[in-house]
């Protein structure tokens, strides 16, 4: 069987565990690229009062269109790893080895962006990301960037505090995550649904309602806690 | 129906990571697809050409109205290939006939401009809702998420941008001589045949993108059911209730029927508070920050326009009588005058570059004379071919190995061959060897292997001596990284020969049959 | 072991781990937070083993999630590469540009020949033959071309009031334009190299016939003392942008014994060098070329900054950074 589509992309780090990247595609990327515009013209707009100082003031605006033009992605993509557009969608720049990215990468994917935009508004880009398995302009894949998802702090989930009973046996392991991840993600789903979903599992024990959730529940805190009297 | 055979990974997610897995479920089916749209939008486009009398502009649009058409049996495709049941290409009518029931008649018609399309779709062809029931569904699972939206914009400029694209390709690549594309024509003269041409290349870009729209609204109908309902949490314990059971009664099979039908709780209240504001609400401060140029082009004028602006009364009354305004002195004089004050900031900036670049210069030349002075003897005598040689330095052989080497090298190593210490022995014998390489005035870069070091010796060592080294070089290697010991026969032999080349006296000439004292 | 007993067990680790990435993502703590830094590695193979078993023990999800965005972070500050800013710069000028131009040597003077032969031929022949400019420019752009340099309507003394002010909106022109075009010319390499070829031709064909043309005309004695001074650098560094782009087209066309997209990163890692240390150039030429070369200095004068100009691009460009790495 094929693995499972996603876009999840592992590194093997030199600690040997697997980092998984998540990579962004076209349509939020689309969307910072738009806020960037955005901003880059919000910033022009400030700087355009400079055209009254005749030519000093053109020279200033000009530098200022240089400066958002070419230099814009690099300053902001070295600094904090991600453009204000990609940061207010939640996207960064990094190595494809999930280090943030530095400047002669964030130089090579964006000083590539010429070629990504023709013939016009990022028609070779949109080829390639929608070819690539890793949604890679050319830039990118020049530079060896992804651009990833960056991290949420996750609320640390807690499993319910019950008296802790021996789930059925000959779980998969799969199965056991399920019903650990059920009592950790079971307050966010309503209660019929809670109901309902924990139905399918403690049916065969003929647990119903309410009754078959705390069953669940109290197989995830055998699973997390093992037997009440501490064998497990 | 194999239910561990789910073809996405299922796991709660961004909304935005859900388009992104159906735009990698797009690509990953992306022939089968796009072949099915084409299968039910040729004959239908052929139809509205026919109806709409040969005009173009309006055969586009009909095209693109019936958009949905072409889409639902992509859903359908997309829904069953999903769970692992990827049809076979004799089933396409099927799933076409299938998919085209009157449940679609409504996108085609009120809700065909709702932007949402694509997400939604799922609830009318998988679940198969319709009336007031689909629509509180709709409600539900579109409740306070801009996303679907954003997508199905997106997706139309993904569809322009690559009409253009070609468009434009077309335009740059054709030489001058060979009759070229009309672009206005090919975009605004509707009677022109460039318009046919550019129309079928929008239906081009429609097809190409479709696969990607419908599986990105799958993907995202399916991270909002995992969020909303734990979807992957259902699939994950009906496998487990299937396993029990299959363990229990031997087999048991569920359908695909079975496992949407059960799977789809109607009438849901919205459980999670949406974290997901829509996006346009973060666009507004942005906006608003900008000046408009107008504005600010008005307030220059009224500025510039005012009297007491660029008078040069004020100055001449604060000047002493005798000075001459001409004079250049003046612009040191902080002026009232925006122009002069704008020549003085740019006389700042100009200098101080000036400035800055003639510090960077002489720090350059400073380098470039530092640098030069330092290599000329090396530089001079290196060799040109190998490349980077200039710009490594080479490294005296004494930091090499703890201890320095031992006068009497051919004694020492035959002191350490008897006390059966052969790695110690050969690489004393090679570390020798180098040094005799380096005295020979063959400089060895830094970070050189083995192989390097011989490579450099055959350049500069006669015959003789380089069927030496590659021995040497071979034997240490073997030691050194494959942990192959040299037999003490073996190493006394090539002592031997070592000697022999420098004309010293060789040792006692062992009995190749006698035992390793090892 | 249960899942209770291992959180139980690592979780005072746990915390202290992820005070100390606390510190190092903000760069403001980082500095006071140095000396405790020690031991930051050890932490850190400490939370990958305790994810790696959280993963093989199947604990829950939650606590899995928790544990990678931990490792994840303290993946990125471990593996950070840093740079010292402002001294970086003037090494990467005084070393490891010209090194690396040198490395790529053979592709530059490639990219040369593309760029200089066309000019010469080109200014060549237009000074031969009065209507050759005219299949490179149309009329009216020639008609401009002469009122620009224009010896009679040239006032040499411009207003010394507005001089500087101009000065400053052409460098902001030049700056934008010319290391524009660099940028164009590197990126058009990427075009299996065809982008920079065909720059690189157009440019020093054009570049040819203005000079050609202006010089047949008898205008030589505005135009020849005004390019004199920027263009050694302008045109070289065009030239090592071409070259740029020519390292990536040479990357996807002979990509040798490596794949085309691992050819392709490490030619461009080098590439990029190049145009880094072209910009700069640019720059320098820009400020040339507006404060310089417009200037009112006898003609003499600015021949003789031209020449000096070529001597020192060549001087620099073959010597520096011929030393070994700094001692210091």
């Amino acid at each position: 069987m094929l693995p499972p589509i996603d876009t999840v992309r592992l590194h093997e780090t030199p600690e040997g565990v697997d980092l998984a990247l998540r990579v962004a595609g076209p349509a939020p990327r689309a969307i910072a690229y738009l806020l960037d515009v955005v901003v880059r013209f919000a910033v022009l707009l400030v700087v355009l009062p400079l055209g009254a100082f005749a030519g000093f003031g053109t020279g200033l605006i000009l530098l200022a269109v240089f400066g958002l033009e070419w230099l814009y992605p690099v300053v902001f993509e070295v600094r904090s790893g991600a453009t204000p557009g990609k940061r207010i969608m939640g996207l960064m720049v990094v190595h494809d080895d999930g280090t943030p990215v530095r400047l002669p990468a964030s130089l090579i994917r964006n000083l590539l962006r010429t070629v990504d935009f023709l013939p016009m508004l990022y028609g070779v880009g949109l080829v390639s990301m929608l070819v690539d398995r890793d949604f890679r302009r050319l830039g990118d894949l020049a530079a060896g960037t992804l651009v990833v998802y960056a991290d949420t702090p996750p609320a640390k989930p807690t499993i319910p505090q019950v008296v802790p009973q021996a789930p059925p046996a000959g779980l998969s392991v799969e199965a056991q995550q399920a019903i650990l991840a059920f009592a950790e993600r079971g307050h966010a789903v309503s209660e019929a649904r809670r109901i309902e979903l924990a139905e399918i599992l403690a049916g065969s024990v003929g647990r119903r309602g309410e009754a078959a959730v705390a069953q669940v529940n109290a197989w995830a805190a055998w699973l997390a806690r093992g037997a009440p009297d501490g064998r497990g | 129906m194999r239910l561990d055979a789910v073809g996405a990974r299922l796991r709660p997610r961004r909304l935005w990571e859900g388009v992104d897995l159906g735009f990698a479920l797009g690509r990953e089916w992306f022939l089968s697809l796009w072949i099915l749209w084409w299968i039910t939008a040729l004959p239908v486009a052929l139809l509205l050409a026919v109806l709409t009398g040969g005009r173009p502009d309006l055969w586009l649009v009909a095209v693109w109205w019936c958009k949905p058409l072409f889409e639902a049996p992509l859903q359908s495709w997309a829904g069953r290939a999903l769970l692992g049941e990827r049809p076979e290409p004799a089933e396409r009518f099927g799933i076409i006939r299938a998919a085209l029931t009157r449940h679609i008649l409504p996108l085609l018609l009120w809700r065909r401009l709702g932007l949402r399309r694509s997400f939604l779709m799922p609830v009318t062809l998988l679940e198969g809702l319709s009336g007031a029931r689909a629509r509180r569904r709709r409600a539900v699972l579109s409740h306070g998420i801009g996303v679907p939206s954003w997508l199905t914009l997106i997706c139309y400029h993904f569809e322009a941008i690559l009409w253009g694209g070609v468009l434009l390709a077309l335009v740059f690549l054709i030489p001058e001589e060979l009759p070229r594309l009309d672009l206005t024509a090919a975009v605004t003269e509707s009677d022109s045949p460039v318009y046919w041409f550019s129309a079928a290349i929008y239906l081009l870009a429609f097809s190409v993108i479709a696969p990607f729209y419908v599986c990105a609204g799958f993907g995202l109908y399916l991270t909002r059911r995992t969020e909303l309902e734990a979807w992957d949490l259902e699939v994950a314990f009906r496998r487990a209730r299937n396993e029990q059971d299959a363990a229990a009664r031997g087999s048991a099979r569920l359908t695909l029927a079975a496992l949407l039908a059960v799977g789809l709780v109607l009438s849901l209240p919205s459980p999670v508070a949406e974290a997901f504001a829509p996006r346009d609400a973060v666009l507004d401060p942005v906006l608003e920050n900008g000046l408009d140029p107008g504005e600010a082009q008005v307030i220059i004028r009224e500025i510039l326009a005012d009297d007491e602006f660029g008078s040069t009364q004020e100055v001449t009354l604060w000047l002493p009588l005798e000075r001459d305004p001409t004079e250049p002195m003046d612009g040191w004089i902080w002026p009232s005058d925006l122009g002069a004050l704008a020549v003085t900031l740019a006389e700042i900036l100009k200098w101080s570059l000036l400035a800055l670049a003639f510090a960077g210069l002489v720090w350059l030349a400073f380098k470039v004379i530092q640098g030069v002075a330092q290599t000329r003897p090396r530089w001079r005598r290196s060799r040109s071919g190998s490349q980077g040689e200039g710009d490594r330095p080479s490294v005296q052989l004494e930091p090499l190995g703890a201890e320095r080497l031992p006068d009497d090298i051919a004694a020492s190593v035959r002191r350490l061959i008897d006390k059966g210490e052969h790695r110690a022995a050969l690489g004393l014998l090679y570390r020798a060897s180098l040094a005799e390489l380096a005295r020979q005035g063959v400089a060895i870069p830094a970070g050189s292997t083995e192989g390097d070091c011989l490579a450099l010796a055959v350049q500069s060592l006669p015959a003789p001596r380089v069927g030496l080294m590659t021995r040497v070089t071979a034997h240490w290697s073997r030691v050194a990284y494959a942990h192959r010991q040299t037999s003490g026969a073996e190493l006394m032999s090539l002592l031997d020969d070592w000697c022999r080349a420098r004309d010293l006296p060789t040792g006692p000439t062992r009995d190749p049959g006698a035992p390793d004292d090892a | 072991m249960k899942q209770d007993a291992f959180e139980a067990a690592a979780s005072p680790i746990w915390s202290d781990y992820r005070a100390m990435l606390d510190a190092l993502e903000n760069p403001r703590r980082r500095r006071a937070h140095v000396p405790a830094l020690t031991s930051f590695p050890q932490l850190h193979r400490r939370l990958c083993s305790d994810y790696a078993l959280a993963r093989s023990r199947r604990y829950s999800p939650g606590l899995i999630a928790e544990l990678e965005v931990l490792v994840r972070r303290g993946h990125r500050q471990l593996y950070r590469r840093r740079s010292a800013p402002v001294r970086s710069v003037l090494d990467f000028m005084a070393t490891r540009f010209p090194r690396t131009l040198r490395r790529h040597s053979a592709v530059f003077w490639i990219a040369a020949a593309l760029f200089f032969l066309p000019m010469i031929g080109m200014g060549i022949a237009v000074y031969q033959d009065a209507d050759l400019v005219y299949s490179l420019l149309d009329a009216e752009q020639v008609a401009d071309l002469e009122s620009l340099y224009d010896p009679a309507r040239h006032t040499p003394g411009r207003g010394s009031e507005r001089q500087a002010d101009t000065d400053v909106a052409m460098f902001g022109f030049y700056v934008m334009n010319n290391v524009g075009i660099g940028f164009r010319t590197f990126a058009g390499g990427l075009i299996l190299g065809l982008g920079s070829l065909v720059i690189l031709l157009v440019n020093g064909l054009s570049i040819g016939a203005v000079a050609g043309h202006l010089t047949r005309v008898d205008y030589g004695a505005t135009f020849w003392p005004f390019v004199s001074g920027h263009g050694p650098y302008e045109l070289t560094a065009i030239a090592i942008c071409g070259a740029a782009g020519l390292l990536l087209g040479q990357a996807l066309l002979a990509p040798g014994q490596r794949t085309r997209l691992a050819a392709l990163r490490a030619n461009a890692r080098d590439a990029v060098i190049l145009v880094g240390g072209a910009a700069v150039l640019l720059v320098f030429a820009a400020m040339i070329e507006a404060f310089w070369s417009a200037g009112p200095a006898p003609s003499a004068l600015k021949y003789g900054v031209g020449v000096l100009g070529w001597v020192l691009a060549a001087v620099y460009l073959a010597l520096a950074g011929r030393a070994g790495d700094d001692a210091s």
